[in-house]
C-alpha cells in the first residue's frame, strides 16, 4: 500500500503508480510530469523512468529516489530495486532490519537491489496526514510504501490503463480533491483513457508508518552500492565535451545504466564462497566418506536458481529495450549479422563463457597483421561496443564525420552506424543496420 | 569399441576417430553413466539421484543429444545450446514436483560438439560442461584440463582455503554445485576453439579422475598403441581406473580428429607486429 504527505505546488512531485513510486524535486512543467507519468505508469522497465528524469542530461538532472516492488522474496518481503540522485532521503525496513540510501555524496545515482523489505519511505513529510494513493502524479513531501497482499509480484500493470493524459494536481496547496463522502473509490481501470479523475483516496486515518521508526537494527543489506570506479567511469562519460544532446546522449545514457546494474547486482565473489561452503556441510556429513557417490547440495541449487531468476528477469528487461539488429559488413566480403556478441579475429576463440550467451565467431584468415581474437563488437542497450581484445596492432575506429581513433589495447568504444572499424591489413568492417 | 566418422562443412572436413568405454566399476551396483559417441557428438553424462532415477537422467541427456542432430553434419553452437536446454527439461520431467535434495534426480554433462558458427560456416570444437565430468585436451604431448568442475571442492580451491591435493580427500568432493536437472534455468560453461589440423578431447566422468591423476592419464594416452585390433584407448584407461579402485561407474570417451581444408595454417601463427616500433623513440644513454 501506499501513502505519500501533501506538499505545495511546484515543490516535490510524487508520480505512483501500482508497486512503483517516483519522488522527484522539480517545479511545475506539464510536459515533464505527462513523460514522468507515462513512464511509471506504463510498466516498461524501471529504467525507462530515470531516462526521461535524465533527458535532460547528468547536471539538470533533478534530485529523485525511485522504487520498486518487484518480486516477492522468499521467507516475506519483497525484491525492490531503488534508484536515489540527490539529497531525497530514502529508507528501508526489511524482514530483518532496516536501511537507508543516501545519495548526496554521488554525482549521478545510486541503484540498489534490496531483498526482503516489507516497507519503505522517501522524503521527510511535511504534514502528519498520510493520504494513500494508487495511481496519480500529485505534489508530496514524502512517499511511503508497506508490503500487502495486493501488492505480489509486479503491481504496475494494474493502473496501466490510467489516462496518459496527465492526471496532475496542478492547483497549489495539500490534498487532492479526494471525494468527502465516498470510501475509497478504487475504480477499475477502464481499458478506455477515462478523461480525468487521478485514483487519489483519502482514507479515514493514516498511520504514519509505524514499524519503520520502531525496527532499530543494524543490518547489512546483501547489495552493494556503486562501486567508486563506475561513477568515475559515469563521470568521465558525462565530461565528454563534445557529445552533443541528440546524437551521443543515448548512447551515454545506455552504458551508464549498464554499469551500475553491472555493480549493484553482481554479488561479490566472497558471498558465493560463503553460501556454498556452510550450504554443503551437512548434505556432505549424511554422505559419509569414500562412497564414491556424486550427491547434489539442494540448498545450493536453490540459492543458485533464485540468482538465476533475478538475472533472467533483468536479462528480460535489456532486450525490450533493444529491438535494433545491426549488421557487421566484412571489406573481405560477406555480411554477418550482429545479434548480441561478436567475435572477429584470424582466427578466434572462445574460453569459457557462461550464461548461454556464446558469441558468434567471424573469422578472417590468412592475414596476420591481424590477431587470432582481435576485436569484439557487443549490442549492449541497443548501441554496439566495439572492444579491442588486446589485439597486437590495434584496431582504429572511424565514427562517420570524425577524424579515425585508434583503440588502445583492450580499449573499448560505443560506434554508431557506418562506423568503420580497421582491423589493419587493409580488412575493415562496417556497422550497419539490418 | 572405436568409430571413426567424416563431418563435412562447406570448406573443411574433420575425420574423427573415437573410443568410448563405460563400466559400473567395482563397488557400485548400477551404472549411472551414460555417453554418447556419434558424430557430431561426443559427451559423458554421470547421473545421480535416488530411486535409481540416475541412469534415466544419464539417458534422458544421451537420448536428447542423439535425436537433436543429424549425424555426420557438423552442430551449430545455437543447437547444441537448445539441446542442453531441452535435457534439463527432460531431466526436470523424471523427478517429481516434491523431490528436494538428493532425491532430485540430475545429471553432470561434458562433451565437445564439432560445430559451425556464424555465416561464413567455419568448423569449430564447442565444449560444453556441467557439473564436475571432465573435459581434457590432449595435443600429443600435454594433457589439459579445459574444464573447471562445478564443485564445491572446486570453489574452495579457487578460494585459495584448500589446495587441489586436499580436494582429492575433501569430505565434499562429491558435492557439485551445477547439475542438469538442479533448476529451472541451466547454465553451461562453452568454449569454441578453432578447429585446428589434429586435435583430441577425452570426456570422463568422476569415476576416472578419482583413480588416476592427470599425469597417469596422459601416460597412458602418450603409450598407447596405434593398433585397431587391441583395445582401444577409452578402454585402457577405463581398466587403469577399475584396478586403481573403481569406486564409482567409470566412463570415458575420447575424440581424434584430423581435420583437413583449413585455411588456418597452425605451423606459422603467430600475430605478426605491424611496426616495428622502438627505433626511433628509444631514449639513448647519454654515456
Amino acid at each position: 500500500m501506499l501513502t505519500y504527505t501533501p506538499a505545495a505546488a511546484g515543490s516535490q512531485l510524487a508520480v505512483v503508480s501500482g508497486a512503483r513510486a517516483l519522488l522527484v524535486r522539480m517545479g511545475d512543467d506539464a510536459a515533464t510530469t505527462a513523460a514522468l507519468w507515462k513512464a511509471v505508469s506504463t510498466g516498461e522497465s524501471i529504467q525507462a523512468v530515470v531516462e526521461v528524469l535524465a533527458s535532460g542530461g547528468l547536471f539538470s538532472t533533478p534530485p529523485f529516489a525511485l522504487f520498486q516492488a518487484t518480486a516477492g522474496t522468499p521467507g516475506g518481503g519483497f525484491d525492490v530495486t531503488c534508484i536515489v540522485r540527490g539529497d531525497i532521503p530514502l529508507e528501508l525496513t526489511t524482514v530483518s532490519g532496516s536501511d537507508s540510501i543516501d545519495a548526496s555524496g554521488v554525482s549521478t545515482w545510486v541503484e540498489r537491489t534490496v531483498p526482503a523489505v516489507v516497507a519503505f519511505r522517501a522524503g521527510v513529510p511535511e504534514a502528519s496526514g498520510a493520504l494513500t494513493i494508487v495511481g496519480a502524479a500529485a505534489w508530496a513531501s514524502s512517499v511511503a510504501w508497506t508490503a500487502s497482499d495486493s501488492d505480489t509480484a509486479a503491481a504496475p500493470a494494474a493502473v496501466a490503463a490510467a489516462p496518459v493524459s496527465t492526471p496532475v494536481v496542478s492547483t497549489p496547496a495539500a490534498p487532492p480533491v479526494a471525494p468527502p463522502a465516498a470510501p475509497p473509490v478504487v475504480s477499475p481501470p477502464p481499458v478506455a483513457a477515462p478523461p480525468v479523475a487521478p485514483a487519489v483516496v483519502a482514507p479515514p486515518i493514516a498511520e504514519p508508518e509505524p514499524q519503520q521508526t520502531t525496527q532499530i537494527a543494524e543490518h547489512t543489506i546483501a547489495a552493494q552500492t556503486v562501486t567508486s570506479s563506475a561513477i568515475d567511469d559515469m563521470i568521465a562519460a558525462a565530461a565528454e565535451p563534445e557529445s552533443p544532446s541528440g546524437g551521443y546522449d543515448s548512447l551515454f545514457e545506455e552504458t551508464m545504466m549498464r554499469s551500475i546494474e553491472d555493480a549493484a547486482v553482481r554479488p561479490p565473489s566472497d558471498d558465493e564462497h560463503a553460501e556454498a561452503v556452510p550450504a554443503a556441510a551437512p548434505e556432505a556429513e549424511s554422505s559419509g566418506d569414500h562412497d564414491g557417490m556424486t550427491v547434489m547440495s539442494g540448498d545450493i541449487a536453490k540459492l543458485r536458481a533464485s540468482r538465476k531468476n533475478r538475472k533472467a528477469a533483468a536479462a528480460a528487461h535489456d532486450d525490450s529495450d533493444a529491438p535494433v539488429a545491426y549488421t557487421l559488413s566484412l571489406s573481405t566480403g560477406g555480411v554477418e549479422s550482429l545479434d548480441d556478441l561478436a567475435l572477429v579475429g584470424r582466427s578466434p576463440s572462445v574460453s569459457k563463457v557462461s550464461g548461454g550467451q556464446v558469441p558468434k565467431l567471424i573469422a578472417i584468415p590468412g592475414d596476420q597483421d591481424i590477431s587470432r581474437n582481435h576485436v569484439q563488437f557487443a549490442v549492449e542497450g541497443g548501441t554496439v561496443v566495439v572492444t579491442d581484445l588486446h589485439s597486437r596492432n590495434g584496431t582504429t575506429i572511424t565514427l562517420p564525420g570524425k577524424p579515425p581513433q585508434l583503440l588502445r589495447q583492450g580499449e573499448s568504444t560505443s560506434v554508431l552506424v557506418d562506423t568503420v572499424v580497421d582491423l589493419g591489413g587493409g580488412v575493415t568492417i562496417t556497422v550497419g543496420h539490418a | 569399441m572405436q568409430t571413426t566418422a567424416t563431418i563435412a562443412s562447406a570448406q573443411a572436413s574433420s575425420n574423427v576417430v573415437v573410443s568410448a568405454a563405460s563400466d559400473t566399476g567395482m563397488v557400485r551396483s548400477v551404472n549411472e553413466d551414460s555417453y554418447l559417441a556419434a558424430g557430431p557428438i561426443f559427451l559423458v553424462a554421470d547421473g545421480m539421484g535416488g530411486h535409481n532415477a540416475g541412469d534415466q537422467a544419464s539417458q534422458a541427456v544421451r537420448a536428447t543429444f542423439g535425436a537433436a542432430f543429424p549425424a555426420d553434419e557438423p552442430a551449430t553452437t545455437a543447437g547444441v545450446l537448445a539441446a542442453i536446454k531441452s535435457s534439463n527439461v527432460a531431466v526436470r520431467a523424471i523427478s517429481g514436483d516434491d523431490s528436494v535434495g538428493r532425491s532430485i534426480s540430475g545429471t553432470t554433462l561434458a562433451g565437445v560438439a564439432l560445430v559451425t558458427s556464424g555465416e561464413s560456416g567455419l568448423l569449430h570444437w564447442m565444449a560444453f560442461n556441467i557439473g564436475d565430468s571432465r573435459i581434457y585436451s590432449w595435443d600429443g604431448r600435454s594433457l589439459v584440463q579445459l574444464s573447471v568442475d562445478h564443485s564445491a571442492v572446486q570453489e574452495l580451491v579457487e578460494a585459495g582455503v584448500i589446495t587441489d591435493e586436499e580436494a582429492q580427500l575433501h569430505p565434499d568432493r562429491n558435492v557439485i554445485t551445477r547439475a542438469i536437472g538442479a533448476s529451472e534455468h541451466v547454465d553451461a560453461d562453452v568454449w569454441l576453439l578453432p578447429a585446428l589440423r589434429r586435435q583430441a578431447f577425452l570426456m570422463c566422468s568422476d569415476g576416472l579422475t578419482k583413480e588416476l591423476g592427470d599425469e597417469q592419464i596422459a601416460r597412458i594416452l602418450a603409450e598407447h598403441p596405434d593398433d585397431p585390433e587391441g583395445p582401444s584407448l577409452a578402454e585402457v584407461l577405463v581398466e587403469a581406473a577399475l584396478a586403481a579402485g573403481g569406486r564409482d561407474n567409470v566412463t570415458v570417451v575420447v575424440v581424434e580428429s584430423i581435420t583437413t581444408g583449413l585455411e588456418i595454417d597452425a605451423d606459422n601463427d603467430e600475430t605478426i607486429e605491424r611496426v616495428p616500433h622502438g627505433i626511433f623513440e628509444d631514449t639513448r644513454p647519454r654515456s
